[in-house]
């Protein structure tokens, strides 16, 4: 047999070599995430420092995934990434609380303006400063600590943001030995190779290359979407429908201990106490937690509320600042609702700047007491 | 690393073979070979490389002893026995610990003496089903005399690490390619490259386009498995017959074709199973490679049929128990493995009155009695088997399949491949100028299918 069949085969490899590798060294700037989140962006391809994406037409996750662009209220997204590769803004003096939590704090599907940290320090008159890390699922001192290192913060407050969906290792943290410390340079130089690779596997190009041709393809019809479990639909009590993230839902049924969670909080701020820092918890439900008891058709018992209830209970009793937002926003969300609102994205895991605006509020009164007081 | 990964494709393979046909001596060749396949199965879990290469030299330094001509019968039973041993040990402690435990402790609750096992949560290094039986064949194989051993470490180690038969076989035995490994220094570039991407496209388009649809249909009916009716319990096992079918059969292709691609033919491993017209038929043509070392290393060695009808009888359920049981730490394998060797022993005993029978109902016979088998190796339990065989064979109303036109023109594409197409070895691979823009174009669709989704694994991965 001739070699031209296998020459033909090695071009046609080669053409999609040499494709795959440019696209995958493009400049992040020239694609322009119009229709999709930056914010998933982000967690697909780490933005360089400094940088910033802007999306006009973006829409959820929820979205995304079940192909049901119809839930989506499309809007603008800002995203943008401060020198140290937090979400911050230009930051108005030295910070005086670091925000620590999960894609909540960080404002996954939110406006620069919008995310909690913007809105508080707007409230307060002082900068807090995002150091939330969504790619962070352990719960210790040390990330929270060299961030605050990092802006210059030698002492003050930490605002911890728990979510009701258990994303975090509660592992207890140890002294850092010379072996744990080899351990963790070499999963630095791991991560920052990996943020090679990710730029080579998942270039926003090809990215949406892929989510337009598989909506096209896993539409139910030619065949079925394999993520759209992910989101399910449910129906509010005023007829409204939501896709509501699959995972809240299965914390909410079955909740962690919320026991082991005091104790991993308590040991914290203990650890942060080291580093002159003072620990306030911010106790934040997910959509399913908030809009739970107005669901048209109520599965079960309210435990996911129960859960919260119990922790916030806990770090009480152990002296750790917390501030419960179940309450305040479930209150919301009945009265958003006769008005036909939601405070939390139809499309998407997260809430919209409505939710972040009721807990702002709430929280700011809370934050300055407790920061006054360390003055 | 996948077959059918950005990775494997856009990286590993043109630098594993550019550098391989770089390298002019066949040491230089060897140890390129073994260095791959390392990295190639390091990029699964790097920790596991050291497990491998622990077999490696265990099974490496029986040979070297079989060599030498000072032992005694009983000294080489042990030079035998202790690598066999060894390997075992391993499989069996990697991949069936925690099944013996848990069996254990259920069959002592349901005694009556419940005990608190622990569950070791053993991570299970892929592939190691696989190149233990490597390592096992090739130190038995030196023991009976069937081959010489090499005195070559790395010409051992490219064998057992040789990456396109690394991690989901076929088992290729060290004597089927003993030849080729010995030429490798003299083999041409490009001299087999035709053939070899010929293999592999086919393979990687008998995955991706056609196993992996048919997966995509089926994996979320069979999830909620509970609301299929029958029809739509036989569309779904039809789709998994063929899709483990292509899926493997794929894999096979496109471990022959990578072999090729360095000068190494790698045996035939599926020979079209579905147009098997009877089970033992059908077990000469589906995993050949495991089949007959079942066959050589177990039920032989049990005694075959050598010693009257009822002692094969009962090699033949061993055998295919432990056939079945080598596929999987759960019990439905081994349901599945004895469903078989029922099958076989029937097999023998009506054997005469089968081939009287029309034989285009001997092949339909055969295929559904296949098809049936497939419900215990799909099942992850025997409520989902009994769930579905209960739909199989007793009216229940449908529930609907989403994508269900997909999966019927799915079916009808495998069907007629599966049942009245030649297999790859039947080709000859001299393609016409139309057929290679075919196949190339099939190749270009296939690349851009793995470019955007997330790559879906072999299916004996998990084996």
């Amino acid at each position: 047999m001739n070699r031209s069949f296998a020459n033909a085969c090695s071009a046609v490899l080669g053409i999609f070599i040499l494709a795959r590798g440019a696209v995958g060294w493009l400049p992040a700037g020239p694609w322009s995430p119009s229709g999709y989140q930056c914010g998933s962006y982000y967690l697909f391809l780490p933005l360089d420092r400094t940088h910033s994406c802007t999306a006009e037409a973006a829409f959820g996750e929820g979205a995304r995934v079940t192909h049901r662009l119809e839930f989506a209220p499309f809007r603008r997204e800002k995203f943008t990434v401060d020198e140290r590769g937090y979400r911050n803004l230009q930051a108005n003096g030295k910070p005086r609380i670091i925000l620590f939590g999960s894609s909540f704090s960080l404002g996954l599907a939110l406006n620069d303006e919008d995310t909690l940290s913007a809105q508080l320090s707007r409230q307060l008159g002082y900068t807090m400063y995002n150091a939330s890390d969504v790619l962070s699922h352990s719960l210790t001192s040390e990330p929270i600590s060299r961030a605050a290192k990092s802006v210059n913060m030698d002492r003050g407050w930490v605002l911890l943001e728990i979510l009701n969906r258990a994303p975090y290792n509660w592992a207890p943290s140890s002294p850092e030995t010379p072996r744990r410390r080899m351990q963790r340079q070499l999963t630095d130089a791991a991560a920052s190779l990996q943020s090679v690779e990710r730029r080579v596997k998942n270039p926003y190009a090809v990215t949406r290359v892929s989510v337009m041709l598989n909506m096209h393809l896993e539409n139910d019809v030619l065949l079925p979407n394999p993520e759209s479990y992910l989101f399910p639909e449910e129906v509010l009590i005023n007829g409204r429908h939501i896709l509501l993230y699959s995972d809240d839902k299965n914390f909410f049924r079955k909740p962690a201990d919320p026991g082991l969670t005091s104790e991993a909080v308590v040991r914290l701020r203990d650890d942060l106490a080291h580093h002159g820092l003072k620990l306030a918890v911010m106790l934040l439900p997910t959509g399913y937690s908030v809009y739970y008891p107005f669901l048209r058709d109520l599965p079960g018992r309210d435990t996911g509320g129960a859960y919260m209830g119990s922790l916030q209970d806990q770090l009480n009793s152990a002296g750790v600042p917390v501030y419960n937002c179940l309450p305040l926003l479930r209150d919301a969300a009945a009265s958003e609702l006769k008005q036909g609102r939601l405070i939390y994205w139809p499309d998407d895991a997260h809430w919209n700047p409505r939710g972040v605006e009721v807990v702002a509020a709430a929280l700011a009164p809370w934050l300055r007491s407790l920061t006054d007081a360390v003055q | 690393m996948l077959f059918n990964s950005e990775v494997f494709l856009f990286l590993f393979l043109p630098v594993a073979y550019w550098v391989f046909w770089l390298l002019r001596a066949r040491r230089q060749r060897y140890i390129w070979l073994t260095v791959t396949g390392y990295v190639f199965y390091a990029g699964w879990n790097w920790k596991f490389c050291f497990l491998m290469l622990f077999s490696t030299l265990v099974s490496y330094t029986a040979g070297r002893l079989f060599l030498l001509p000072q032992w005694t019968p009983h000294q080489r039973k042990w030079i035998l026995g202790v690598p066999v041993t060894v390997d075992l040990l391993l499989l069996g402690f990697f991949k069936y610990a925690d099944f013996t435990l848990q069996s254990v402790s259920s069959l002592m609750s349901v005694a009556g003496h419940p005990v608190n096992v622990p569950h070791l949560n053993i991570v299970l290094p892929i592939g190691i089903s696989f190149y233990t039986f490597h390592t096992i064949s090739y130190v038995v194989d030196s023991y009976r005399g069937t081959i010489t051993p090499t005195a070559d470490f790395w010409e051992f180690a490219s064998y057992v690490s040789l990456f396109s038969q690394l991690v989901a076989g076929p088992i290729v035995r060290f004597r089927q390619i003993e030849g080729d490994l010995e030429n490798i220094g003299v083999s041409k570039r490009g001299a087999l490259d035709s053939i070899g991407w010929s293999y592999f496209v086919i393979g990687l388009s008998q995955k991706l386009l056609i196993a992996d649809f048919i997966a995509a249909v089926i994996d979320p009916a069979l999830a909620n498995y509970g609301q299929l009716g029958t029809l739509t319990t036989w569309a779904c096992m039809l789709g998994y017959t063929y899709q483990l079918y292509f899926d493997f059969a794929g894999y096979s292709n496109m471990a022959v074709g990578l072999g090729y691609l360095f000068g190494i033919r790698i045996p035939q491993n599926f020979n079209t199973p579905y147009k098997a017209d009877g089970i033992a038929d059908f077990w000469r043509r589906w995993h050949i490679s495991l089949s007959s070392c079942l066959r050589d290393y177990i039920y032989i060695p049990l005694g075959g049929s050598r010693d009257g009808t009822t002692a094969t009888y009962r090699n033949l359920l061993v055998t295919m128990l432990l056939g079945g049981l080598w596929h999987g730490a759960n019990w439905t394998f081994v349901v599945w493995g004895a469903y078989h060797g029922l099958l076989l022993c029937l097999n023998r005993v009506f054997d005469d009155e089968w081939h009287r029978i029309w034989r285009p109902a001997r092949l339909i016979g055969t295929f559904l009695l296949v098809v049936i088998g497939w419900v215990f190796f799909r099942s992850k339990d025997f409520t989902m088997a009994a769930r579905l065989l209960g739909n199989m064979f007793a009216w229940a109303p449908s529930g609907s399949i989403v994508a269900s036109g997909t999966l019927a023109g799915l079916l009808a594409v495998a069907f007629a491949f599966a049942h009245f197409g030649r297999n790859t070895f039947e080709m000859n691979h001299e393609w016409s100028f139309g057929m290679r823009c075919v196949w190339v174009s099939l190749f270009a669709v296939c690349l851009l299918r793995i470019i955007t989704s997330n790559g879906s694994p072999f299916l004996y991965f998990q084996f």
